[in-house]
Protein backbone atom coordinates (compact mmCIF):
# COMPACT_ATOMS: atom_id res chain seq x y z
CA UNK A 1 0.00 0.00 0.00
CA UNK A 2 1.07 3.22 -1.12
CA UNK A 3 1.82 5.58 1.83
CA UNK A 4 -0.62 8.85 1.65
CA UNK A 5 0.24 12.03 0.86
CA UNK A 6 0.50 13.21 4.77
CA UNK A 7 2.87 10.48 5.80
CA UNK A 8 5.07 11.16 2.85
CA UNK A 9 5.14 14.56 4.21
CA UNK A 10 6.00 13.64 7.51
CA UNK A 11 8.94 11.50 6.62
CA UNK A 12 10.44 13.82 4.46
CA UNK A 13 9.87 16.49 7.17
CA UNK A 14 11.54 14.32 9.52
CA UNK A 15 14.85 13.86 7.54
CA UNK A 16 14.54 17.78 7.27
CA UNK A 17 14.56 18.06 10.60
CA UNK A 18 17.47 15.47 11.11
CA UNK A 19 19.42 17.33 8.78
CA UNK A 20 19.05 20.77 10.74
CA UNK A 21 16.78 22.30 8.20
CA UNK A 22 13.58 23.39 10.49
CA UNK A 23 12.81 26.12 7.94
CA UNK A 24 12.71 23.67 4.82
CA UNK A 25 10.53 21.34 6.77
CA UNK A 26 7.70 23.85 7.98
CA UNK A 27 7.40 24.90 4.29
CA UNK A 28 6.97 21.39 3.57
CA UNK A 29 4.26 21.40 6.25
CA UNK A 30 2.69 24.42 4.99
CA UNK A 31 2.00 23.14 1.40
CA UNK A 32 0.64 20.18 2.95
CA UNK A 33 -1.31 21.77 5.41
CA UNK A 34 -2.89 23.83 3.09
CA UNK A 35 -4.48 20.80 1.26
CA UNK A 36 -5.05 18.92 4.20
CA UNK A 37 -5.62 21.40 6.88
CA UNK A 38 -7.75 19.36 9.89
CA UNK A 39 -4.31 16.95 9.67
CA UNK A 40 -4.07 16.06 13.62
CA UNK A 41 -0.55 14.32 12.69
CA UNK A 42 0.85 17.29 10.03
CA UNK A 43 -0.63 19.63 12.71
CA UNK A 44 1.27 18.48 15.45
CA UNK A 45 4.54 18.22 13.48
CA UNK A 46 3.78 21.97 12.79
CA UNK A 47 3.88 23.33 16.15
CA UNK A 48 6.90 20.99 17.10
CA UNK A 49 8.66 22.29 14.03
CA UNK A 50 7.67 26.17 14.84
CA UNK A 51 8.86 25.51 18.92
CA UNK A 52 12.39 24.04 17.25
CA UNK A 53 11.89 27.88 15.40
CA UNK A 54 11.57 29.53 18.70
CA UNK A 55 8.28 30.70 17.68
CA UNK A 56 6.23 30.16 20.30
CA UNK A 57 3.38 32.32 19.66
CA UNK A 58 2.45 30.48 16.61
CA UNK A 59 3.46 27.09 17.67
CA UNK A 60 1.05 27.49 20.82
CA UNK A 61 -1.86 28.57 18.20
CA UNK A 62 -1.16 25.10 16.70
CA UNK A 63 -1.34 23.03 19.35
CA UNK A 64 -4.83 24.50 20.63
CA UNK A 65 -6.14 23.72 17.61
CA UNK A 66 -5.03 20.19 17.58
CA UNK A 67 -6.09 20.02 21.35
CA UNK A 68 -9.65 21.16 19.92
CA UNK A 69 -9.29 18.31 17.21
CA UNK A 70 -7.81 15.81 19.77
CA UNK A 71 -7.76 16.74 23.17
CA UNK A 72 -6.21 13.92 24.65
CA UNK A 73 -3.42 13.88 22.41
CA UNK A 74 -0.37 13.43 24.56
CA UNK A 75 2.40 14.70 22.16
CA UNK A 76 0.28 18.25 22.12
CA UNK A 77 0.16 18.16 25.85
CA UNK A 78 3.64 17.47 26.18
CA UNK A 79 4.57 20.21 23.58
CA UNK A 80 1.90 22.79 25.44
CA UNK A 81 4.00 22.01 29.21
CA UNK A 82 6.89 22.96 26.97
CA UNK A 83 5.58 26.08 25.58
CA UNK A 84 4.23 27.39 28.92
CA UNK A 85 7.62 26.70 30.58
CA UNK A 86 9.18 28.76 28.25
CA UNK A 87 6.65 31.70 28.81
CA UNK A 88 7.10 31.36 32.44
CA UNK A 89 3.98 30.00 33.46
CA UNK A 90 4.78 28.17 35.77
CA UNK A 91 1.28 27.25 37.22
CA UNK A 92 -0.69 26.59 34.43
CA UNK A 93 2.60 24.37 33.05
CA UNK A 94 2.19 22.17 36.25
CA UNK A 95 -1.36 21.40 36.03
CA UNK A 96 -0.84 20.38 32.27
CA UNK A 97 1.94 17.51 33.23
CA UNK A 98 0.25 16.49 36.15
CA UNK A 99 -2.63 15.59 33.92
CA UNK A 100 -0.10 14.09 31.37
CA UNK A 101 0.86 12.40 34.19
CA UNK A 102 -2.22 11.08 35.81
CA UNK A 103 -3.40 9.25 32.39
CA UNK A 104 0.62 7.76 31.60
CA UNK A 105 1.40 7.43 35.38
CA UNK A 106 4.25 5.58 34.06
CA UNK A 107 6.07 7.53 31.50
CA UNK A 108 9.68 8.65 33.22
CA UNK A 109 10.14 11.92 30.59
CA UNK A 110 7.07 13.20 32.21
CA UNK A 111 8.46 12.49 35.88
CA UNK A 112 11.46 14.01 34.33
CA UNK A 113 9.93 16.98 33.10
CA UNK A 114 8.15 17.67 35.57
CA UNK A 115 11.08 17.36 38.12
CA UNK A 116 12.73 20.20 35.62
CA UNK A 117 10.01 22.63 36.68
CA UNK A 118 10.34 22.11 40.07
CA UNK A 119 13.83 22.90 39.57
CA UNK A 120 13.22 25.66 37.91
CA UNK A 121 11.02 26.68 40.78
CA UNK A 122 13.26 26.08 43.13
CA UNK A 123 11.84 23.02 44.94
CA UNK A 124 14.65 20.92 44.64
CA UNK A 125 13.53 18.22 47.57
CA UNK A 126 10.51 17.41 45.31
CA UNK A 127 12.42 17.86 41.64
CA UNK A 128 14.94 14.72 43.51
CA UNK A 129 11.93 12.74 44.18
CA UNK A 130 10.11 12.96 40.98
CA UNK A 131 13.47 12.42 39.34
CA UNK A 132 14.01 9.19 41.82
CA UNK A 133 10.27 8.21 41.15
CA UNK A 134 10.71 8.47 36.72
CA UNK A 135 14.12 6.10 37.27
CA UNK A 136 12.25 3.70 39.28
CA UNK A 137 10.15 2.59 35.74
CA UNK A 138 13.15 3.86 33.48
CA UNK A 139 16.32 3.58 35.17
CA UNK A 140 18.05 5.14 31.57
CA UNK A 141 16.13 8.12 31.68
CA UNK A 142 18.46 10.68 30.55
CA UNK A 143 15.55 13.83 31.68
CA UNK A 144 15.45 12.36 35.43
CA UNK A 145 19.13 11.24 35.10
CA UNK A 146 19.77 14.77 34.29
CA UNK A 147 17.47 15.96 36.99
CA UNK A 148 19.24 13.47 39.69
CA UNK A 149 22.83 15.16 38.75
CA UNK A 150 21.70 18.90 38.55
CA UNK A 151 20.52 17.74 42.80
CA UNK A 152 23.71 16.44 43.52
CA UNK A 153 25.43 19.09 42.14
CA UNK A 154 23.38 21.82 43.87
CA UNK A 155 23.46 19.54 47.34
CA UNK A 156 26.87 18.18 47.42
CA UNK A 157 30.40 20.11 48.14
CA UNK A 158 32.85 20.62 45.35
CA UNK A 159 34.77 17.18 44.22
CA UNK A 160 32.03 14.68 45.61
CA UNK A 161 31.00 12.06 42.71
CA UNK A 162 27.68 12.48 41.19
CA UNK A 163 26.63 8.73 40.71
CA UNK A 164 23.48 10.28 38.17
CA UNK A 165 26.15 11.86 36.43
CA UNK A 166 28.10 8.39 35.99
CA UNK A 167 25.09 7.00 34.99
CA UNK A 168 24.60 9.70 32.76
CA UNK A 169 27.95 9.14 30.73
CA UNK A 170 27.95 5.53 30.49
CA UNK A 171 24.23 5.71 28.45
CA UNK A 172 24.02 8.94 26.97
CA UNK A 173 27.64 9.88 26.52
CA UNK A 174 27.30 12.12 23.47
CA UNK A 175 23.81 13.79 24.75
CA UNK A 176 24.75 17.51 24.54
CA UNK A 177 22.80 17.80 27.78
CA UNK A 178 25.26 14.92 29.43
CA UNK A 179 28.24 17.25 28.19
CA UNK A 180 27.29 20.47 29.43
CA UNK A 181 26.70 19.08 32.92
CA UNK A 182 29.92 17.07 32.94
CA UNK A 183 31.35 20.61 32.14
CA UNK A 184 29.58 22.47 35.27
CA UNK A 185 30.88 19.39 37.13
CA UNK A 186 34.46 19.89 36.25
CA UNK A 187 34.02 23.55 37.26
CA UNK A 188 32.45 22.91 40.57
CA UNK A 189 35.87 20.53 40.99
CA UNK A 190 37.85 23.06 40.40
CA UNK A 191 39.39 21.82 36.67
CA UNK A 192 38.67 25.15 35.07
CA UNK A 193 41.10 24.06 32.31
CA UNK A 194 39.39 20.67 31.21
CA UNK A 195 36.11 22.36 31.72
CA UNK A 196 37.25 25.13 29.34
CA UNK A 197 38.54 22.51 27.02
CA UNK A 198 35.32 20.71 26.70
CA UNK A 199 33.33 23.70 26.28
CA UNK A 200 35.63 24.90 23.30
CA UNK A 201 35.19 21.60 21.88
CA UNK A 202 31.18 21.40 21.90
CA UNK A 203 31.34 24.79 20.67
CA UNK A 204 33.59 23.57 17.80
CA UNK A 205 30.47 20.70 17.09
CA UNK A 206 27.53 23.06 17.77
CA UNK A 207 28.83 26.65 16.14
CA UNK A 208 25.37 28.02 16.23
CA UNK A 209 24.38 26.84 19.46
CA UNK A 210 24.51 30.54 21.67
CA UNK A 211 24.28 29.11 25.09
CA UNK A 212 27.53 26.89 24.20
CA UNK A 213 29.50 30.24 22.65
CA UNK A 214 28.23 32.28 25.99
CA UNK A 215 29.70 29.41 28.30
CA UNK A 216 32.86 28.65 26.72
CA UNK A 217 33.61 32.78 26.44
CA UNK A 218 33.13 33.15 29.84
CA UNK A 219 35.74 30.33 30.49
CA UNK A 220 37.84 33.17 28.53
CA UNK A 221 36.92 35.88 31.08
CA UNK A 222 37.71 33.75 34.26
CA UNK B 1 -1.77 5.03 54.58
CA UNK B 2 -0.84 7.97 51.94
CA UNK B 3 0.52 6.95 48.84
CA UNK B 4 4.07 8.36 47.69
CA UNK B 5 3.19 8.60 44.29
CA UNK B 6 -0.22 9.90 44.73
CA UNK B 7 1.87 12.83 47.47
CA UNK B 8 3.98 13.51 44.59
CA UNK B 9 1.50 14.39 41.93
CA UNK B 10 -0.51 17.27 44.09
CA UNK B 11 0.55 20.08 42.93
CA UNK B 12 2.95 22.68 44.60
CA UNK B 13 2.88 25.55 42.57
CA UNK B 14 -0.70 27.62 43.34
CA UNK B 15 -2.32 30.51 41.37
CA UNK B 16 -3.27 31.89 45.15
CA UNK B 17 0.49 32.18 46.29
CA UNK B 18 3.48 33.06 43.65
CA UNK B 19 5.78 30.22 43.17
CA UNK B 20 9.38 31.21 44.45
CA UNK B 21 11.49 33.87 43.18
CA UNK B 22 15.07 33.63 42.53
CA UNK B 23 17.08 35.58 44.98
CA UNK B 24 19.31 38.48 44.58
CA UNK B 25 22.55 37.34 43.13
CA UNK B 26 24.99 36.33 45.84
CA UNK B 27 27.32 39.07 43.69
CA UNK B 28 24.32 42.02 44.48
CA UNK B 29 23.77 40.88 48.39
CA UNK B 30 28.18 40.91 49.14
CA UNK B 31 28.07 44.60 46.96
CA UNK B 32 24.84 45.39 49.30
CA UNK B 33 26.44 44.28 52.35
CA UNK B 34 30.42 45.97 52.12
CA UNK B 35 29.21 49.15 51.08
CA UNK B 36 25.98 49.15 53.61
CA UNK B 37 27.43 47.72 56.47
CA UNK B 38 25.53 44.65 58.43
CA UNK B 39 21.79 46.77 58.33
CA UNK B 40 21.80 46.70 54.72
CA UNK B 41 23.33 43.06 54.43
CA UNK B 42 20.16 42.31 57.37
CA UNK B 43 17.87 44.21 54.69
CA UNK B 44 18.62 42.63 51.69
CA UNK B 45 19.41 38.91 52.98
CA UNK B 46 16.07 39.42 54.56
CA UNK B 47 14.35 40.11 51.44
CA UNK B 48 15.83 37.01 49.68
CA UNK B 49 14.08 35.36 52.39
CA UNK B 50 10.81 36.80 51.74
CA UNK B 51 11.37 35.76 47.73
CA UNK B 52 11.94 32.36 49.05
CA UNK B 53 9.24 32.20 51.63
CA UNK B 54 11.45 31.17 54.36
CA UNK B 55 10.81 34.62 56.32
CA UNK B 56 9.98 33.16 59.66
CA UNK B 57 12.64 30.82 59.78
CA UNK B 58 15.39 32.74 58.59
CA UNK B 59 14.88 36.19 60.21
CA UNK B 60 15.78 34.85 63.78
CA UNK B 61 18.98 33.71 62.64
CA UNK B 62 19.62 36.70 60.42
CA UNK B 63 18.80 38.60 63.93
CA UNK B 64 20.98 37.17 65.81
CA UNK B 65 23.89 36.98 63.20
CA UNK B 66 23.27 41.17 63.38
CA UNK B 67 22.91 41.62 66.88
CA UNK B 68 26.25 39.94 67.78
CA UNK B 69 28.02 41.76 64.77
CA UNK B 70 26.52 45.00 66.58
CA UNK B 71 27.61 43.98 69.82
CA UNK B 72 31.51 43.18 68.57
CA UNK B 73 31.13 46.31 66.30
CA UNK B 74 29.60 48.38 69.59
CA UNK B 75 32.65 46.71 72.03
CA UNK B 76 35.29 47.17 69.19
CA UNK B 77 34.14 51.32 68.93
CA UNK B 78 34.35 50.84 72.88
CA UNK B 79 37.69 50.07 73.27
CA UNK B 80 39.77 51.64 70.19
CA UNK B 81 42.64 49.63 69.08
CA UNK B 82 44.01 53.03 67.11
CA UNK B 83 42.81 56.87 66.25
CA UNK B 84 42.10 56.15 63.47
CA UNK B 85 39.05 57.63 61.79
CA UNK B 86 38.76 54.66 59.71
CA UNK B 87 37.90 51.97 61.64
CA UNK B 88 34.20 52.59 61.88
CA UNK B 89 33.97 52.10 58.35
CA UNK B 90 36.01 48.88 58.53
CA UNK B 91 34.12 47.33 60.92
CA UNK B 92 30.99 48.73 58.84
CA UNK B 93 32.55 46.99 55.89
CA UNK B 94 33.85 43.76 57.98
CA UNK B 95 30.28 43.12 59.78
CA UNK B 96 28.47 43.50 56.66
CA UNK B 97 30.16 41.05 55.01
CA UNK B 98 29.64 38.46 58.47
CA UNK B 99 26.06 39.06 57.84
CA UNK B 100 26.00 37.80 54.08
CA UNK B 101 28.01 35.15 54.86
CA UNK B 102 25.32 34.11 57.33
CA UNK B 103 22.82 34.68 54.66
CA UNK B 104 24.70 32.71 52.39
CA UNK B 105 25.06 29.98 54.27
CA UNK B 106 20.90 30.04 54.99
CA UNK B 107 20.62 30.55 51.31
CA UNK B 108 23.11 28.45 49.60
CA UNK B 109 21.21 25.54 48.20
CA UNK B 110 18.76 27.89 46.75
CA UNK B 111 21.38 30.33 45.27
CA UNK B 112 23.44 27.57 43.23
CA UNK B 113 19.87 25.82 42.17
CA UNK B 114 19.02 29.42 40.54
CA UNK B 115 22.79 29.40 39.15
CA UNK B 116 22.08 25.72 37.62
CA UNK B 117 18.55 26.17 36.64
CA UNK B 118 19.67 29.27 34.53
CA UNK B 119 16.88 31.55 36.48
CA UNK B 120 16.79 35.05 35.83
CA UNK B 121 17.71 36.82 38.52
CA UNK B 122 16.20 40.28 40.34
CA UNK B 123 17.79 43.46 38.93
CA UNK B 124 20.14 44.02 41.98
CA UNK B 125 20.91 47.66 41.67
CA UNK B 126 17.21 49.18 43.18
CA UNK B 127 17.17 47.09 45.84
CA UNK B 128 21.16 47.38 46.34
CA UNK B 129 21.66 51.08 46.41
CA UNK B 130 18.19 51.37 48.29
CA UNK B 131 19.82 48.66 51.17
CA UNK B 132 23.17 50.77 51.21
CA UNK B 133 21.61 54.24 51.41
CA UNK B 134 19.27 53.03 54.49
CA UNK B 135 22.20 51.16 55.67
CA UNK B 136 24.42 53.49 56.23
CA UNK B 137 22.09 56.02 57.52
CA UNK B 138 21.20 53.73 60.34
CA UNK B 139 24.96 52.74 60.55
CA UNK B 140 25.84 56.07 60.93
CA UNK B 141 23.38 56.72 63.57
CA UNK B 142 24.52 53.46 65.36
CA UNK B 143 28.20 54.67 65.50
CA UNK B 144 27.07 58.01 66.94
CA UNK B 145 25.21 56.63 69.75
CA UNK B 146 28.76 54.32 70.66
CA UNK B 147 31.42 57.08 70.75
Amino acid sequence: MEPSSAEETLRQVELLLDRNRPRDARLLLKTALATDPENVDLLLKSAWTDYLLDEEDSAIATVKRVSTLEPEEPSARLLYFELLLGKNQPVEAERVILELLRDYPEHSHYYGRYAHLMLKTLNLGKARQLADEGLRYDSESDECLAVKTVCDLIERPAGATSQSLQQLLARHPESLRTLLLVIVALEERGDIKAAERLSRELVQANPSNEALVEMAHAFRIK
Amino acid sequence: MSNPREDLLQPSLSVDQTPLAAPYSTGATLFTGLFGGPFAAFGIVGLNALRLKRLARDVPVLIAALAAVIAVIWWLLQNPISDSRALPRLYSRIGGVAVVGAGYLLHRQQQRNADLANLQRPNGWVAGVAFVIAGSVLYGVFVYLAL
